[in-house]
């Protein structure tokens, strides 16, 4: 979308009144263009000032304490927070070792022609990996007492260099979060995709695909899931053809968290 | 927390207070935002019932997007106001059904003692002096939009006028509404 056109959508924008794919490719435009954004900021003010222009209307005195109380009940359980610390947790486990990913393949695209510098250069990542899934849980908000990390390593069923690292984080509120990391591995395009999934005594769960690997045969995938992760202590990764090509086992962490927010 | 116009720092303060459940942080805003969350209600969907329905929901919906809101990108009424407005338009076109009242822009003003009250005497002029800017023609286009929830096209549709000319006289509206905010802290 230019521009141009998206400036013809604000004001509807503005007024509540966008709907439909039009709505939903002015929000795309406006995620990368400041400038439409600045002008969308300026045209929302303009008509969230029109509410004051209504002849004020009195509400019943105890509507105040039953927002109150409704807004309390809802905070009691702190979904929103926990959400929030969690994506930040996702987003940034995924972006540090989507880098980090990169830059394992550029190294490995350059150096690692023997297999055994690739075995050596697999271990340093996934010593890395480790270090950094501790890094962050350390200096974020992960903050709530009941919540509990665990992670793992992976290896490759039929021997050679592929790795990985899987992490999961779980909440009281059961809506947990994985993040698996693989390196070195070796597949045949049309084995691809990858799907990543954890496994309990009692039940399953669908983390996520793997559709390819970068130069180094390095993917990360990370999925918040509403669903309760707890007991699912095995992490397998079939090939298309349902074949184990990695796994693992995890195992409770206990990562010092920062003091709890207020 | 001061009775005129908030800092973003201090809207920021509230927001966090809100997510907190902290009980001054959203009596504060409520003693703000209430009543004209409220108006809105009554003006957009016509029932004490429905209005007051929506009020608690703007609140809960705020303390659940409250992490969203970022006081750098734009002002705590500006966002409130917009999470209503939204729930609201929802809300009429859902309920296709619903009484909708008489609009009145313009109606006797409540003596204004204390400082809540006078900051929205305040707030009520400068939105009818906004207003008082524009066209009788921009005015009712922009009524319809916004209190009412009629969408361009259907604008376009029922005055029979092209779509091209009702986006650019909405856009208009707005930037006059804007230039005749400017400096004034609602």
């Amino acid at each position: 979308m230019t521009c141009s056109a998206a400036r013809t959508l604000l004001p509807e924008r503005s007024l509540g009144t966008l709907t439909g794919r039009n709505a939903t490719e002015l929000e795309r435009h406006l995620a990368w263009c400041a400038a439409c954004r600045k002008e969308a900021r300026e045209l929302g003010a303009a008509a969230a000032s029109l509410v004051f222009a209504l002849a004020p209307r009195e509400p019943a005195p105890e509507l105040e304490d039953r927002v109150v109380a409704a807004v309390q009940h809802a905070a009691s359980g702190r979904t929103p927070a926990h959400r929030r610390g969690r994506m930040v947790v996702a987003a940034t486990v995924a972006a540090m070792l989507a880098v980090a990913g990169l830059g394992f393949g550029a190294v490995m695209a350059g150096r690692a022609a023997r297999f055994r510098d690739i075995a050596i250069t697999t271990s340093v990542r996934n010593r890395d990996a480790v270090a950094t899934f501790r890094q962050i849980l350390q200096s974020i908000e992960f903050t709530d007492p009941g919540n509990s990390v665990e992670m793992g390593q992976l290896t490759q069923v039929h021997g050679g260099p592929a790795s990985g690292t899987a992490l999961t984080l779980l909440a009281p509120s059961g809506q947990d979060m994985a993040v698996v990391t693989v390196a070195a591995l070796r597949v045949d395009p049309a084995r691809f995709p990858l799907v990543v999934t954890l496994v309990g005594p009692k039940a399953k769960v669908r983390v996520g695909a793997i559709a390819k690997v970068d130069s180094g045969g390095a993917a990360t995938i990370a999925a918040q899931l509403d669903q309760d992760l707890a007991g699912l202590d095995q992490v397998v990764i079939r090939d298309v053809g349902g074949d184990v090509v990695l796994r693992g086992e995890l195992t409770s962490r206990q990562l010092q968290s920062p003091s709890p927010r207020p | 927390m001061p009775d005129g116009p908030l800092l973003p720092k201090e809207e920021q303060q509230l927001v966090e207070g809100l997510l907190a459940g902290d009980d001054t942080a959203i009596r504060t805003l409520y003693a703000r935002f209430g009543r004209p969350v409220f108006t809105l209600g009554m003006r957009l969907l016509g029932t004490r019932e429905a209005a007051e329905e929506l009020t608690q929901d703007v609140f809960l919906a705020a303390w659940r997007k409250a992490a969203s809101f970022d006081p750098s990108r734009g002002r705590l009424s500006t966002w409130l106001m917009t999470i209503a407005h939204n729930l609201a338009v929802d809300r009429l076109r859902r309920d296709t059904g619903v009484t909708k009242p008489t609009l009145i822009l313009v109606d006797e003003v409540p003596e204004h003692e204390s400082p809540d009250e006078e900051r929205a005497f305040i707030e009520h002029d400068a939105a009818i002096r906004a207003l008082a800017s524009l066209s009788a023609s921009e005015r009712a286009l922009i009524v319809r939009a916004y209190f009412r929830g009629q969408s361009a096209r259907e604008i376009s549709e029922q005055d029979q006028i092209p779509l091209g000319t009702v986006k650019t006289r909405l856009r208009t509206a707005l930037i006059k509404i804007r230039k005749a905010n400017q400096g004034k802290e609602l």
